[in-house]
């Protein structure tokens, strides 16, 4: 959160109207997602109670787990419905010639995509994934089979939903307040309020009433996966009760009653997705689902070729690698918000993170001593600014004008109202004789300037067998099987 | 009687005091701030009461399907002569079978009711002095017991699912909680919660043993608690410490000392009394009782929806008074010393001067503002 999202939301508070920030999507959104809406039964850890999904508006698909006893038919729908998904991208593929550092390969042209309302979704699927896909491998009958693939795929969705930047499953809330920002507080977010205050419906004055209405209780309706306790007590449980003393026509009941449950969440996930694709995305989304799709690929080699599903808990290694991807595709997708996203700009600037101002002077006739003793030519020039600097010297800076530009923080001086920032340009300017005017600006000039990408190389990690002790030292090879991760039935 | 209790009922009116819980004493510590919260609490005053009469009542908090699946964990754990009990204890604290022996608390002197918690507590209190005295046969496991622990002058009655007593002499907390343990992990803070919860108990626990001269440091500050194995409904126990919980409320607690100093500055004749008709209906006028309320400072924070009552009516008054507590805390911390909406957004327009203390901070917004508006012109 930035001062500047701070000053948005009290303005939003005092108009009533959610305030638009970034005009640019960062996420691809696919023309035919599959929107899922789980709810998980009350007690159990990660038990479904139904899921509604489907690719369109129109024909959402409600599935029903029955309330005690076995899951496996419900499960077996959903894999089907998942599987049948994924497998539909599986048609078309393009190859990518070798390059100096990767053989040639192969990428889907398409990856599938899934969207959920929040986190809080997402957060279910990886648990009801990690349940699924360590079942037994005792039962080898096709439903079985297919169980615990769906928990295969999941996890896949849900690993790749830890990564920024990736839109292979896409939380519906999350990507809403990067564009908007309403005048509630974040831990009061959720699809419907959000909605409310976004797009507030034919007759209400503002956002604000809207969201008033929103939540009210007894029109109010939590995006799940968790039920809420009045829902609970006043429908569920004596259809809960019902069930055990009559299945098939408390089944039917429940089935109205889910229906009917979660008709206006399906009808908001939609709303919000329209309004989100409606958005134009950057340039960066489309490489990242190039990325996408290539993990996709990866990943469909691993369950053709090998099969094994992640263990339950990463081992120090790998641990230790996933995490390293994450930073860095955090600071790559950060890098690139800030080179296409003028909201995202502003806002770093606002941070200290960049830097905008007017040039002052220009040296363009300096050098430096290079390696081999011959003379560089390193121009240097000096921003003035009023924004709140944190730049220490030494850092690397771009412009979103000219990427391949390099400015390096030479030095700062505080002045009473403005900064002089001084700076050198390594990278980008062109020759002495033709010189890049865009990157090396005459004085009177505005620039702006965030923080370069850091090139990421991934440290070198010693192999499995050789975890040092204090990471616990070489994992077992085998867990046995006493772990209990098999569903009580 | 003392005075204390005579201005905490004249606050609280004739109605019947609702006695503190673990889970309201767990809840001081999640917002110590929170002066009306406090005050309400040690007054006895029912919140969701409160907070319906108002028009803002708060969301329903337990689910019939959690309790009954808590209840069913429970059963499986202590059921079948505790043998999964037994087998837990023996993994996670080293118990010797021939040591084990139970009381089940529930029914002290009685064959069918719950007895009272008086009665109980009384039992519960000779069974663990016995026991850490060595003069009767040890009791190695203690089912619902009643512990009694003093919050504000006021005994508050507590019942922890098990205690265990050790052979070496230390008394151990257990607690059966229906939240799973997935692969090692559980929810972190539903963890908390239930260490909170437990580190009630042990301060009740070393309350009993230093009335006896007996040293308190037989309670230990590890606690057993007993989930559901990954996707099953097979208990498994982790031992955990509730240190951190246990200083925390301890100073939550002594803080409550300051009541009396909240009371003075309420003027006379502040009451929250709902005025119920012989139906039980409130007839206490509306806009009379928010003024009472009005009277305690409340610190909201939008966590509190997950743990107090009167949630909702606070965020709504914050937003009435154009507060900017209802924004969130960052919005809070970010602008720390402007208190409200409409201060913020005219220091920003220069519509006032602003203060000494407020200058940085409104440099920083006026800043932010024109950076934003350059933006929305298109020339940033």
């Amino acid at each position: 959160m930035s001062l500047l999202a701070s000053l948005l939301r009290l303005r939003a508070d005092a108009s009533g109207h959610a305030i638009r920030t970034s005009h640019v999507r960062h996420l691809h959104l696919s023309d035919q997602p599959l929107m899922m809406l789980p709810l998980k039964r009350t007690g159990p850890a990660a038990r479904p109670l139904a899921v509604m999904l489907g690719t369109s508006p129109l024909r959402p698909r409600l599935l029903i787990a029955p309330p005690s006893g076995s899951t496996a038919t419900m499960l077996t729908a959903l894999a089907k419905a998942v599987i049948g998904h994924v497998a539909s991208h599986h048609r078309a593929k393009e190859y990518l010639p070798a390059t100096a550092t990767r053989p040639e390969r192969a990428r889907y042209l398409d990856a599938p995509q899934l969207v959920v309302p929040n986190q809080q979704a997402v957060r279910f699927l990886r648990t009801l994934a990690s349940g699924l896909r360590l079942r037994r491998l005792d039962d080898q009958s096709p439903s079985a089979n297919s169980i615990r693939l769906l928990g295969q795929w999941l996890t896949h969705f849900t690993d790749r939903a830890q990564i920024p930047g990736s839109a292979a499953l896409v939380s519906l809330t999350d990507l809403l307040v990067m564009h908007w920002i309403t005048g509630q507080s974040p831990q009061d977010d959720d699809l419907a309020t959000l909605l409310a205050w976004i797009y507030p419906p034919f007759g209400s004055t503002d956002g604000r009433d809207a969201a008033r209405h929103a939540e009210a209780p007894d029109t109010y309706r939590g995006a799940g996966p968790d039920t809420d306790a009045a829902f609970d007590n006043e429908k569920l449980t004596p259809l809960v009760d019902a069930y055990a003393r009559d299945p098939t026509p408390a089944l039917q009941e429940l089935e109205k009653l889910l229906a009917a449950y979660l008709q206006p969440t399906w009808d908001r996930l939609w709303q919000a997705y329209a309004l989100l694709q409606a958005i134009p995305p950057t340039a960066s989304a489309g490489r990242r689902w190039a990325a996408e799709r290539a993990e996709f690929t990866d990943h469909t080699t691993h369950l053709d070729q090998d099969g094994r599903p992640r263990p339950a808990r990463d081992q120090a290694v790998s641990a230790a690698i996933s995490l390293e991807r994450r930073e860095a595709a955090r600071a790559a997708f950060n890098a690139d918000r800030a080179l296409e996203d003028p909201f995202v700009r502003v806002e770093l600037r606002t941070t200290g993170d960049a830097v905008g101002g007017t040039v002052i002077a220009v040296d363009d006739q300096h050098t430096i001593c290079g390696p081999g003793g011959r003379d560089m030519w390193r121009p240097r020039i000096t921003l003035s600014t009023q924004d709140p600097v944190h730049l220490e010297p030494g850092r690397l800076l771009t412009s979103h004008l000219h990427r391949t530009a390099r400015y390096q923080v030479r030095g700062l001086i505080a002045g009473p109202v403005d900064t002089l920032v001084e700076l050198e340009i390594t990278a980008g300017m062109g020759t002495v004789d033709r010189p890049n005017h865009t990157v090396l600006p005459s004085a009177g000039a505005f620039l702006v300037l965030t923080a370069a990408p850091e090139h990421f190389r991934m440290p070198a990690f010693p192999s499995r067998d050789q975890t040092p002790w204090t990471h616990g030292g070489p994992p077992p090879e085998h867990l046995g099987d006493g772990d209990g991760s098999q569903e009580e039935q | 009687m003392n005075s204390l209790d005579t201005r905490l009922g004249t606050l609280r009116g004739p109605a019947r005091p609702l006695p503190h819980s673990a889970r309201t004493l767990a809840a001081l510590t999640a917002n110590p701030a929170c002066d009306r919260r406090s005050v309400i609490d040690a007054a006895g005053i029912d919140k969701d009461a409160l907070a319906t009469h108002l028009g803002t009542p708060g969301p329903v908090r337990k689910s019939q399907l959690a309790l009954r699946f808590g209840l069913a964990f429970e059963d499986r754990v202590l059921g079948r002569d505790h043998a999964e009990l037994v087998r837990l204890l023996r993994e996670t604290l080293g118990l010797d079978l021939a040591d084990v022996a139970y009381e089940d608390l529930n029914r002290v002197a009685t064959d069918q009711e719950r007895s009272t918690p008086t009665l109980r507590h009384i039992r519960t209190r000779s069974l663990i002095i016995s026991a850490a005295t060595g003069l009767a046969p040890p009791r190695t496991v203690l089912n619902h017991p009643v512990l009694r622990l003093p919050v504000a002058g006021h005994p508050v009655y507590l019942e922890p699912d098990v205690l265990a007593f050790h052979h070496d002499g230390t008394f151990h907390v257990v607690e059966i909680k229906s939240f799973p343990v997935i692969h090692g992990q559980a929810d972190p803070v539903s963890v908390n919660a239930a260490l909170t919860q437990a580190a009630a108990y042990i301060l009740a626990l070393r309350d009993i043993l230093a009335d006896e001269g007996l040293s308190p440091e037989c309670v230990s500050d590890d606690i057993v608690l007993i989930n559901p194995l990954n996707f099953t409904q097979r208990p498994t126990a982790t031992r955990q410490s509730a240190r951190r919980q246990v200083n925390s409320l301890r100073f939550h607690l002594d803080r409550l000392r300051r009541l009396p100093e909240l009371l003075d500055h309420l003027p006379t004749g502040t009451s929250l009394d709902l005025a119920p008709d012989p139906e039980g209906k409130p007839t206490r006028p509306r806009r009379d009782l928010a003024a009472s309320l009005a009277r305690l400072p409340a610190h909201y924070t939008p966590r509190c929806r997950h743990h107090c009552d009167l949630a909702v009516y606070c965020r709504d008054e914050a937003r009435s008074r154009n507060r900017t507590e209802a924004l969130g805390t960052a919005v809070r911390e970010d602008i720390a010393g402007i208190t409200t909406t409409t201060t913020a957004l005219a220091l920003v327009d220069g519509h006032i001067h602003p203060s000494d203390a407020q200058e940085d901070i409104t440099r920083a917004l006026r800043h932010a503002q024109r950076l934003y508006d350059d933006l929305q012109a298109g020339s940033a």
